[in-house]
């Protein structure tokens, strides 16, 4: 459609054509639902660094100034939506100007932790998440989470906010007018929010988007194709994940098989089985289907 | 300057107006239930501290009796000498001979404030006679001297002022007992006939010091002003404080607030002449019943911005409610900076510097500047604010910041440092760009776990968690984590032996980070497997 529109636009051509463009991305806009005054700074989305993924969201990447959920697909699967999200921090700040010393603030619920842990700095540096720019919080109920989420998405000195729910009683569900005020905040300051939440909880319908992330076995590494049978499970790949767009504004759900590349700081597509390249060395790959999503483990990339 | 006041005794247990009871406290000291304070109605009737319990109930048949709490009693002073700050900051509890029974009060350059030192006393006097409690008082130019004017001069309820300059004449005719020396020495001097103070001053000191050791000329001396003798108050000495004592007591959240935002002002006026922020600041709230309740603050980043201070001050109070017991009111309030730091010239200029603050010589500033560049990069200030809000409201040490140590072992090799605590002027240390793969997230604590091996020395196979089976698909390892000798003295304890580690990936993907703890066979023959990492 926008090749379409572009080629209209270059037929009329002129002044008519900048008026049209003009008007375009006030649509945009609107349909964005971000005040124009919160625009202009920065690149306006987060690329995930990964074609296939950017050109489905509307923007190119994912929104500034608004709120996106990622789910595990089950609980086990909470690792690997940490991954996820942590892939997403780091291209964050790879996506900050270096002279932009904005931190990350990372809001979590205790609970969680015994289960799954704390955040470990060395493991984030090599995600390429900088842990002297990441500023975490703990709070004990999931009120002070909503609380504190609230207070720094009004800030517009951090260059995101990330709120990681544990168990919120029996229904799982966060208040919405409490979601319905960080999505405010989120619009007014320009910052985004990742809520990263349990796949019991029930979705939340103010989120922009929602990705529900499962785990999925990484490629063997290429170093590995000569080994002896022996030592053929040495050696580990790329973390991968089965990413599924749940729920987009502005754009069209899917799902895809993705993999972070250490060394890029970037989402990639895990290349089809057989015979894979190395890594993806010569620019990204393109290609890789777009299946509709039928939900869970089943839609995968075959 | 001394004040006597009578054991405090605990009031909490029975209706009793302590003002006409005879009641005494007693303990169990130098062979018998002893008095140890009595309430002025009892004293009337003859009754006094150090009396055995039989004669005081034969002097006193209605006498009631409790039982003397020391630890209640020194707490109660201490409560009461924090509530004695509203007169000057050098208030301490004062001890006696038989544990603290005064508190000590050094009233230079504060006594005009009240309108002199008779005023201060009278003032203080009736004050503490609202609170139950019958002061006696003893002013003079040293401390010493003011105590034994408290104990042996003044009556309950009034106070005893020594001339000004030398304290000796208003001294010289008390028993020596007035010299807060112990009784042993004070029963010794009186079988040398040695009654007053006058007789001890123009004694030689050497029989003196060779029979009684070096206390007594060391008390006399004190006494006499000639050995100075300084209080050391319990609050540590702040570089900045205001105080202000209301006309009539408040209590509302919005009043509190409103006297708090008049004393912010000052205080940071204070400050921003110097050049100084808060880094922690303590609102003192002086109860009309003689409580004093603190509320501390801390910050992110030294704040000389007097409406953010209240602000995190105000959240505060709102959020103790009910706990925050106003009782019947604050009669005067006061903030204190327990903890200053060097503000940055460009937070100083937003939080309007008074005239007297441009003037810092610019060498100073350079110095500073180059202080600066090597360190944590400074906070803009919206992001402290934030920073405070969110450690002021769940507790300082959830906001935090992870740093680098230097350790080999994993568990140690970064540690979370709440960002109020950051020390700004250090360098923050690097993290190892070299390390190897590490995994996400750590868990609290290692857990042990069930791994089937291939051989014993080899990779695992199969292992159980949380009783779950994993499949392991793939592996890599081990790398070899060496026990940090020159810091564990006890090398079997935790971290004692040397770990193998593998990240594993069992079937559907889940990574886990494993280790066998001791080598096989050299340091213990059956390792014991654990997992510390998920993820990554």
């Amino acid at each position: 459609m926008a090749e379409a529109a572009a080629l209209l636009g270059a037929r009329i051509g002129g002044r008519k054509g900048a008026l049209l463009s003009g008007l375009k991305a006030q649509i945009a806009r609107l349909e964005a639902g971000t005040p124009p005054s919160a625009r202009g700074e920065g690149p306006a989305a987060l690329t995930l660094g990964c074609p296939a993924v950017d050109s489905v969201l509307p923007g190119g990447g994912l929104m500034r100034g608004a709120i996106h959920e990622v789910m595990a697909a089950e609980h086990r699967d909470r690792p690997a939506a940490l991954g996820f999200l942590i892939g997403l921090c780091a291209r964050l700040l790879q996506a900050a100007s270096s002279g932009d010393p904005r931190p990350l603030l990372w809001v979590q619920q205790e609970e969680g932790l015994i289960d799954f842990g704390t955040l470990y700095g060395p493991g984030l540096k090599r995600f390429g998440l900088d842990p002297a720019r990441l500023i975490v919080v703990t709070a004990r109920a999931v009120d002070d989470v909503l609380w504190a989420l609230e207070e720094a998405l009004k800030c517009s000195a951090l260059l995101g906010v990330v709120g990681a729910f544990g168990r919120q009683g029996k229904k799982g569900a966060l208040d919405l007018t409490a979601l319905r005020r960080l999505q405010l905040k989120a619009e007014s300051s320009g910052v985004p929010g990742f809520l990263l939440r349990l796949p019991t909880d029930s979705p939340s319908v103010v989120a922009r988007s929602r990705w529900r992330i499962a785990t999925r076995p990484s490629a063997a590494p290429a170093w590995t194709q000569g080994a002896p049978l022996s030592a053929r499970n040495h050696g580990i790949g790329n973390p991968s994940w089965q990413v599924a767009l749940e729920k987009c504004r502005g754009g069209v759900p899917a799902v895809w098989q993705l993999e972070w590349a250490h060394a890029a700081h970037r989402f990639c597509l895990v290349p089809p089985m057989g015979d894979r390249p190395v890594l993806p060395v010569s620019g990204p790959q393109e290609g890789g289907e777009v299946l509709p999503l039928h939900g869970g483990r089943d839609a995968r990339v075959a | 300057m001394g004040g006597g006041t009578p054991g405090s005794p605990d009031t909490g247990d029975v209706g009793l107006d302590l003002k006409s009871e005879p009641l005494v406290l007693t303990a169990s000291v130098a062979g018998g239930q002893r008095v140890m304070a009595a309430t002025l109605a009892a004293s009337h009737r003859g009754v006094e501290a150090g009396q055995l319990l039989a004669d005081a109930r034969a002097l006193c048949p209605d006498l009631i009796v409790r039982d003397w709490d020391e630890a209640a009693d020194s707490a109660a002073l201490k409560n009461l000498s924090d509530w004695l700050t509203r007169y000057t900051p050098w208030a301490a509890p004062a001890s006696g001979h038989n544990g603290a029974d005064g508190v000590m009060l050094d009233i230079t350059g504060c006594a005009h404030l009240f309108g002199g030192e008779e005023a201060l006393l009278k003032d203080l006097i009736r004050r503490l006679y609202r609170l139950g409690l019958e002061a006696r008082c003893g002013l003079a130019s040293s401390l010493g001297a003011a105590h034994a004017l408290a104990h042996f001069v003044a009556k309950p309820l009034s106070f005893a002022i020594a001339p000004e300059g030398d304290p000796t004449e208003a001294i010289a005719d008390l028993p020596v007992a007035a010299l807060r020396l112990n009784p042993e020495i004070v029963e010794g001097l009186d079988m040398m006939g040695l009654k007053k103070i006058r007789q001890l001053i123009d004694l030689p000191r050497a029989p003196l010091t060779e029979r009684f050791g070096t206390d007594v000329a060391h008390r006399l001396d004190q006494a006499l002003g000639v050995d100075e003798e300084p209080i050391s108050p319990q609050a540590p000495l702040v570089p900045y404080r205001v105080k202000r004592t209301l006309a009539e007591p408040i209590s509302l959240q919005a009043d509190l607030v409103e006297g708090l935002t008049r004393l912010a002002r000052d205080l940071c006026k204070q400050m921003a002449a110097d050049r100084q922020g808060a880094r922690r600041l303590v609102a003192l709230f002086y109860r009309v019943d003689g409580e004093v309740m603190r509320l501390s603050i801390g910050t992110a980043e030294a704040s000389c911005d007097g409406a953010h201070l209240v602000r995190l001050l105000d959240e505060k109070l709102g959020r103790l409610a009910q706990d925050f017991d106003a009782g019947f009111g604050f009669d005067a309030l006061g903030l204190s900076v327990p903890v200053s730091e060097d503000i940055t010239p460009a937070q100083a200029m937003m939080q309007e510097v008074s005239s007297r603050a441009e003037m810092v010589r610019p060498g100073r500033e350079e110095k500073a500047e180059k202080k600066r560049r090597a360190s944590y990069p400074k906070l803009p200030s919206d992001l402290s604010f934030l920073i405070d809000r969110l450690g002021n409201r769940l507790g300082p040490g959830r906001v935090v910041q992870y740093e680098a140590v230097e350790s080999h072992l994993p568990e140690r090799a970064a540690r979370a440092v709440p960002v109020m605590a950051l020390q700004r002027h250090q360098a923050p240390p690097l993290w190892d760009e070299d390390l190897p793969a590490r995994p996400l997230s750590l868990l609290p604590a290692a857990e042990p776990i069930d791994v089937v091996a291939e051989v014993p020395e080899g990779g695992p196979r199969i292992f159980k968690w949380r009783k779950v089976t994993y499949r392991i698909a793939r592996l890599e390892g081990p790398e070899r984590i060496a026990p940090e000798w020159w810091r564990d003295v006890d090398l079997t304890g935790a971290g004692g032996r040397t770990r193998d580690y593998f990240h594993v990936e069992d079937e559907e993907g889940r990574r886990f980070w494993l280790y066998r703890d001791g080598l096989y066979g050299r340091e213990t023959a059956t390792p014991r497997w654990y997992v510390q990492g998920i993820g990554g």
